[in-house]
C-alpha cells in the first residue's frame, strides 16, 4: 500500500495536485477518472516517485516505499515516442537487459503469446509497426520485467477497436497476478473488473469507491465519460422503463439482469 | 474541391497509400474510419501537403498541391495531429496559436485580434501564458486545434484529435464542428464521430475499401470484408453494439 498524505504539486506558478490525499491498494485494480488537466497524470508521476510533491508526503505503512516503486512499471501516454531500439527485440528486452534479468528469450515468449503478438515482428523496426501492435510492444517492454504493480496512462487512445479489447483481455488476465492502476477516459473496455474508482477534480480525490457504489451523474457533470450500461439504464429510465429500485447496474450484464426483474 | 488522382503515398520508404482517387467537395464533411495501419494519418498527411505524392497527384481547387506556395497551402488546408505535441513550437499558448498566422506573415493586429477571439471561443484564458508542453494530454489537444483554426483553413483535417479528451471537452470539439465554416476531414475511431460527416470512408490496406452516404449506412449490405468492423460502422447510432449485447442477452 502507498499512501499520498495531503500533497501538493505545481508545474511552474500552477497548482495542479492540490492537498490531496489517497491510498493505492498494491493488489487492485484501480481507475483514476476526471476531466483533462485534473491532474490524474500527475497524481501517477507522484505515485511512482517520477515527480516529488513539494508539500505532503508520500508514505508506505511498510516503510518499502523505493522498493515497491522499483516493482512499478509505468505505460506513459504515447509510449510508442519513446522507442528508440532498431528491433522490436531489443526495444521489448531493453528493460529485462538493463536490469540484467536471466533467461529473457524464455520471458520474451511468454509476453509474446499473452500479448498474441506475431513473432515475425521481432526482427523488425518498432517504428514500422501499425499503432495497436506499438502499443503492444510498449507494453511488452515493461510486462517483461514481471512488474508487481502497473500503472497504464490513457492505453487505448489512438487504438482501434480490435486492439482496444485485445489490451481489454491482457489487462483482465494480468489483473489476477498484479495490481493495476489505470486512467482512462474510454470505460467500456473494463469497467467489469475494476475494484475501486477515484474521481480526480481540480488536484483532489473526490472520492474513492468501488464502481458500484459510484455516483456516476457526478462523474458526467465533472465533464467525464460514464459506462455506457449507465447511460443506457438512464435512457431507459427516462423513457419509463423502470429498473429495480435498488438497481444501478454499470455494466451491460448487470443491466440486462436488472431488466429481467 | 481537393481531388486525387492514382495517388500513391510511402512513408519510410513503404508504399501506404495505394493507387487512391478520391475527392472531396469544398462544403462537404467526411469521415474516415479503418484500422490501424490502414494508411490514414499519411493520407492526412499528403492531402495537407507534409508528404509529397510518390507518384498520382493531388489537385486543391484546380491547382496540383506541389504548386502552391506554403502561405496559400495553409490558407487552403490545415491539419490537427493525433499527438499535438507534433506541432508544439513556442513556449506560451498565445504565442502557439499566434504562431501558424505569423508564420504566413499575417498583419499584426489581425493576428492579435484573431488569436484573441479564438482564446474566447475555446475557452483557454485560464491558460494563456503557460507552456504548452507543460500542459495535460486534453488540454494540449484543444491548444493544437485552436492554433490550427486560428488560420481559417478552407480544409480543415482532423486526425483522431478526440482520444484524449474529457467528455465536456470533445462536446466543445463537436460544437465545433457543427459551427465552422471549413470543410472537414475527420479521422476518428470514435464510432458516435461518423455522424458528423455527410459521407463516411473506410480505409484498409491503405486502399479505400468501402465508402457511402452516412444516411444511407443502415441496411446497406453490398460488403462483405471485414464484416464486424462494418456492423459496427452501420449500426454507430448512440453506440449500437452495446445495445446488440443487451437483446443478446436478454434472448
Amino acid at each position: 500500500m502507498i499512501v499520498l498524505k495531503d500533497i501538493c504539486f505545481s508545474y511552474e506558478d500552477k497548482e495542479v495536485v492540490k492537498n490531496c490525499s489517497m491510498s493505492f491498494d498494491m493488489n487492485e485494480f484501480h481507475l483514476l477518472v476526471g476531466p483533462n488537466g485534473a491532474g490524474k497524470t500527475t497524481l501517477a508521476m507522484l505515485l511512482k516517485g517520477l515527480l516529488k510533491p513539494s508539500r505532503g508526503r508520500v508514505v508506505s505503512p511498510r516503510g518499502e516505499i523505493g522498493d515497491l516503486r522499483k516493482e512499478m512499471g509505468f505505460l506513459f501516454q504515447f509510449p510508442e515516442d519513446l522507442f528508440f531500439n532498431d528491433t522490436v527485440f531489443k526495444e521489448i528486452t531493453y528493460g529485462a537487459r538493463k536490469r540484467e534479468l536471466e533467461n529473457i528469450e524464455e520471458k520474451i515468449n511468454g509476453i509474446i503469446d499473452l500479448l498474441s503478438l506475431d513473432r515475425k515482428i521481432l526482427d523488425s523496426s518498432p517504428f514500422n509497426l501499425s499503432y495497436g501492435e506499438k502499443r503492444l510492444v510498449a507494453l511488452a517492454s515493461i510486462l517483461i520485467w514481471e512488474p508487481s504493480y502497473l500503472i497504464l496512462d490513457e492505453p487505448f487512445s489512438g487504438i482501434d477497436w480490435q486492439f482496444r479489447s485485445r489490451i481489454a483481455e491482457v489487462i483482465k488476465s494480468l489483473k489476477e497476478k498484479v495490481g493495476i492502476m489505470i486512467i482512462s477516459q474510454e470505460l467500456d473496455n473494463f469497467i467489469s473488473f475494476v475494484d475501486r474508482v477515484s474521481l480526480i477534480l481540480e488536484g483532489k480525490a473526490v472520492f474513492s469507491l468501488p464502481p458500484a457504489e459510484v455516483n456516476w451523474d457526478e462523474v458526467y457533470a465533472a465533464g467525464c465519460d460514464i459506462p455506457s450500461a449507465v447511460r443506457l439504464a438512464k435512457k431507459l429510465r427516462d423513457s419509463g422503463i423502470e429498473l429495480d429500485s435498488g438497481a444501478s447496474p454499470y455494466t451491460i450484464p448487470g443491466l440486462v439482469d436488472a431488466l429481467k426483474r | 474541391m481537393i481531388k486525387t488522382h492514382s495517388l500513391n503515398l510511402k512513408r519510410d520508404g513503404n508504399i501506404v497509400i495505394q493507387d487512391i482517387d478520391f475527392s472531396w467537395d469544398k462544403g462537404e464533411n467526411i469521415v474516415i474510419v479503418g484500422p490501424n495501419g490502414a494508411g490514414k494519418s499519411t493520407l492526412a498527411l499528403g492531402l495537407s501537403g507534409i508528404i509529397p505524392p510518390d507518384s498520382g497527384s493531388i489537385v486543391i481547387d484546380s491547382k496540383d498541391i506541389l504548386d502552391y506556395d506554403l502561405k496559400s497551402l495553409r490558407e487552403k488546408t490545415g491539419i490537427v495531429f493525433q499527438d499535438p505535441e507534433m506541432q508544439f513550437v513556442t513556449t506560451d499558448v498565445w504565442r502557439e496559436i499566434g504562431f501558424g498566422l505569423t508564420n504566413i506573415r499575417a498583419d499584426r493586429t489581425e493576428i492579435k485580434e484573431r488569436v484573441d477571439a479564438v482564446i474566447r471561443d475555446f475557452n483557454l484564458g485560464d491558460i494563456l501564458d503557460r507552456d504548452p508542453s507543460a500542459l495535460s494530454a486534453g488540454e494540449k489537444q484543444m491548444v493544437a486545434i485552436a492554433s490550427i483554426y486560428a488560420m481559417e483553413p478552407e480544409y480543415l483535417i482532423f486526425d483522431e484529435v478526440t482520444s484524449f479528451l474529457d467528455r465536456k471537452s470533445r462536446e466543445r470539439v463537436y460544437g465545433l464542428w457543427k459551427s465552422i465554416n471549413s470543410s472537414l476531414l475527420i479521422i476518428t475511431q470514435n464510432f458516435e464521430e461518423i455522424n458528423f460527416g455527410e459521407r463516411v470512408i473506410l480505409l484498409e490496406d491503405g486502399k479505400i475499401s468501402f465508402e457511402a452516404k452516412t444516411g444511407d449506412l443502415e441496411g446497406s449490405s453490398h460488403f462483405s470484408y471485414n464484416s464486424d468492423f462494418f456492423n459496427l460502422l452501420k449500426q454507430n447510432k448512440e453506440r449500437i453494439p452495446q445495445y446488440d449485447r443487451i437483446l443478446e442477452l436478454l434472448k
